[in-house]
């Protein structure tokens, strides 16, 4: 083992919250499948599915319900069985709401579906005997998307354009840099062999001379034994211990720690000959093409300090987020934060609604020593901000301009470059809610 | 349990421990050390000179920002402490009470608050307030009582000695400057103690290396190139304290690391410049009020490189 030798990160940029990873070393659960799901046919970056069932319908388990529309849409199936309820506006967890489909299951197709669990086998025994059409067909069809939280379609993403430059790397982000989440250490420690062979099947459908490496922080160091022992025989695959650091799980940060290269502002990862998908993502991938499963459950983290069952629990698509916590246990009464995602980038939620989605890598509960609603002095300008920016902004000024609207100087500054990674608010001594300014920055750099 | 109050607020949920005021309060702790040289070396009238320019900074923050700007007052982030404590480090123990009141007034009236207050100004408030005393009482502000005198002898201090009575530099005895015995301001005369609570502020992570390295650095090119005393020209005079304390203060030095080389080095010639051509015997508190001005266009010309954009722009 020669991980400890050389350090792999992306620069001296970012920051290192505490990790807060109190679910690292927590098994899988599997989440009962729900009597009743409501899926939202916006799953993924681009416009929403199209239903494709009525009012009335009976479906069976993993049956097509959304239909994608175009391709930075992505499918839609149900993970159980039932009568199609209603088609209509739903709730979702960020309490905007959307279009979406409650299915409710009878008894009869409750234990049918247990059943068909017991009954599953593989659909592809050789997946030598695939081609790349085969494969970008089945991930496609099996509604899958990027489930680090961006949610781009993986099959667009895996066949890129032909005007595009040459892919060289696919990047494999085990990077999880997020505090509290696990949910990819868990799937790493877990199921590292059917993840590898996702990334084969992610290397098939890209082309013969692409490499892969996977980047994994060295808080994780289980998952990084399991990877590499499951990745031994594959030689196009490597796996890299990187320095813990946030963001490095940015596509742009990733791609800076393994392989030394800067995607421009504006630019694809693709620009520098690098494909990026999440190990959830090749997990998924796996499902889809050798079990014919398509995306309807994925491994999420419920954690919190106060949170009595924190853990990783494998929770079908369109799952009931109140109704998740309830069987788990109680809400701790010394909440005052609940997030959607991990603390630096997830989006705060008013409370237990909606249900959980493709994109949805974490629910916390956090109590006031684990979020700090901070007073907001006045800017000494100390520089911290622009230190530890990994953009290269300065988000003391781009927040400023943004207060004062200035929209052509906050183009000048590149405020649409900002990934809002949170480094700037962490590290200000002033309480400062830099990001969010920068986010109304945006929306006036955007303005016509 | 539906009913308790859910907070939602922008991303991150998480912030680190540093507040203005801890950080101010450990640079005030780094400054302990060198202000108890100072009241060891020039007896207890040091403390009430501190006191006094202490007062009279938190008093005029108060009411400026509370009756002239008309806002919440910044006295909590300790700030005006800071400011109070440093005016007092670069005064001479000898000092009149009321100048060093009016001393306090005037750094923080018009050295901060009349910019605006906490984060508006563009020059070191202290360094304002010294630089108002020094021009307007020359007489009491360059009496230097000598040290370790109970019977109020005063001299001149190594600086002003060599430059208007010619006294020779190898007749110095370093080890003396370095503890402190020489002629001097409160807070210069303990170079230990100085460098003690500058590793304190570098390891704390407050303030970083390249401004103090940049200034002493280019003064030890310039006493080797100019073959002058290298000990004499750090040790002497107010360098120390203005390397660490004064150049590094957040509001009126530059951003970025490529901006902070730039300022640390002008500096560092400025206060060469002053030393040895000027009419001055010191000159590092003009140096640093020189290049707190030039700090705007110094941000504006060392902006950050963006991530992805090749070095030395597009």
């Amino acid at each position: 083992m020669n991980i400890f030798k050389k350090t792999i990160n992306f620069g001296n940029k970012g920051v290192h919250p505490a990790e807060m990873k109190l679910t690292s070393g927590k098994a899988i659960k599997d989440i009962p499948l729900p009597r009743r799901v409501e899926i939202s046919l916006c799953q993924s970056l681009g416009k929403p599915a199209k239903a494709v069932v009525a009012v009335g319908d009976h479906v069976d388990r993993f049956a097509l319900i959304g239909e994608a529309q175009g391709p930075v849409s992505t499918n839609v199936h149900t993970p159980i069985s039932g009568i199609v309820k209603s088609i209509g506006k739903i709730e979702t967890a960020d309490g905007h709401g959307a279009e979406g489909i409650i299915i409710e299951a009878s008894d009869a197709d409750h234990a049918s579906d247990l059943q068909s669990i017991c009954d599953a086998t593989p659909r592809v025994n050789d997946i030598n005997k695939l081609s790349r059409e085969d494969i970008l067909n089945a991930i496609r069809n099996a509604g899958i998307v990027g489930m680090g939280g961006a949610t781009f379609p993986t099959a667009t993403k895996l066949a890129p354009p032909p005007s595009s430059p040459y892919c060289e790397y696919l990047l494999i982000n085990g990077a999880e840099c997020e505090p509290y989440l696990t949910c990819d250490d868990a799937i790493m420690r877990e199921m590292s062999v059917e993840i590898i062979t996702g990334i084969e099947l992610m290397l098939r459908a890209l082309g013969e001379d692409v490499k892969c490496i996977v980047g994994i922080e060295d808080n994780k160091p289980q998952a990084i034994s399991q990877m590499t022992i499951a990745a031994r025989n594959h030689s196009r695959i490597s796996i890299v211990a990187m320095r813990t650091r946030y963001p490095q799980g940015g596509e742009k940060m990733l791609t800076k720690a393994l392989v030394n290269r800067e995607i421009a502002s504006g630019q694809l990862p693709i620009s520098q000959g690098v494909i990026i998908h999440n190990v959830s993502t090749a997990l998924a991938v796996y499902y889809a093409v050798v079990w014919g499963v398509p995306l309807v459950e994925r491994v999420m983290t419920i954690s919190g300090t106060d949170f009595v069952a924190s853990g990783n629990y494998r929770v079908p698509i369109g799952t009931s987020v109140k109704e998740l916590i309830e069987q788990l246990g109680n809400v701790p009464e010394t909440t005052i934060k609940i997030v959607n995602g991990g603390t630096m980038m997830g989006r705060a939620i008013g409370g237990l609604q909606g249900s959980t989605t493709k994109g949805m890598s974490g629910l916390l509960m956090l109590n006031t020593n684990e979020t700090q609603i901070r007073e907001t002095t006045p800017c000494v300008r100390c520089g911290k901000c622009v230190e530890v920016c990994p953009m290269g902004l300065e988000p003391y000024l781009i927040a400023r301009l943004a207060e004062l609207s200035r929209k052509e100087d906050l183009k000048a500054h590149h405020v649409l470059d900002c990934m809002e990674c949170g480094c700037c608010s962490y590290s200000c001594m002033a309480g400062r809610r830099l990001v969010d300014w920068i986010k109304v920055g945006k929306a006036i750099a955007r303005k016509n | 349990m539906e009913n308790k109050e859910i907070i939602v607020t922008g991303s991150p949920h998480v912030t680190s421990q540093r507040t203005t005021q801890r950080v101010m309060l450990e640079v005030i702790l780094a400054l302990i050390p060198a202000f108890a040289c100072g009241v060891w070396i020039f007896g207890w009238r040091s403390l009430s000179i501190a006191a006094v320019t202490i007062i009279a900074c938190v008093l005029t923050e108060y009411i400026c920002s509370r009756f002239m700007l008309g806002r919440r007052d910044t006295i909590k982030d300790c700030t005006a402490i800071l400011s109070g404590l440093l005016l007092a480090m670069t005064l001479p123990s000898s000092i009149p009470l009321p100048l060093a009141f009016i001393g306090g007034v005037f750094a923080i009236g018009v050295g901060k608050m009349a910019f605006g207050g906490t984060g508006q100004n563009i020059f070191n408030p202290a360094l304002v307030g010294r630089v108002f005393l020094l021009i307007s009482f020359p007489v009491e502000m360059t009496t230097w009582p000598l040290p370790l005198s109970p019977d109020g002898l005063t001299g001149a201090t190594l600086l002003s000695a060599m430059k208007e009575s010619g006294v020779d530099a190898a007749s110095i005895d370093i080890y003396q400057i370095a503890i402190g015995k020489m002629g001097g301001s409160l807070g210069e005369v303990g170079a230990i103690a100085l460098v003690a609570g500058w590793i304190y502020l570098t390891i704390r992570r407050i303030i970083r290396l390249i401004i103090p390295l940049s200034i002493i650095a280019s003064v030890v090119i310039l006493a080797i190139a100019t073959s002058n005393n290298i000990a004499i020209e750090l040790l002497s005079g107010g360098m120390l304290l203005g390397a660490f304390f004064m150049a590094t203060d957040y509001v009126t030095s530059p951003m970025t690391t490529k901006g902070m080389i730039i300022y640390g080095v002008l500096i560092g010639i400025i206060t060469f410049a002053i030393r040895h051509y000027g009419s001055y015997p010191e000159g590092i508190s003009f140096a640093i009020l020189i290049m707190n001005g030039c700090t705007p266009l110094i941000n504006k010309l060392t902006r950050p490189r963006l991530f992805g954009e090749r070095r030395g722009g597009k």
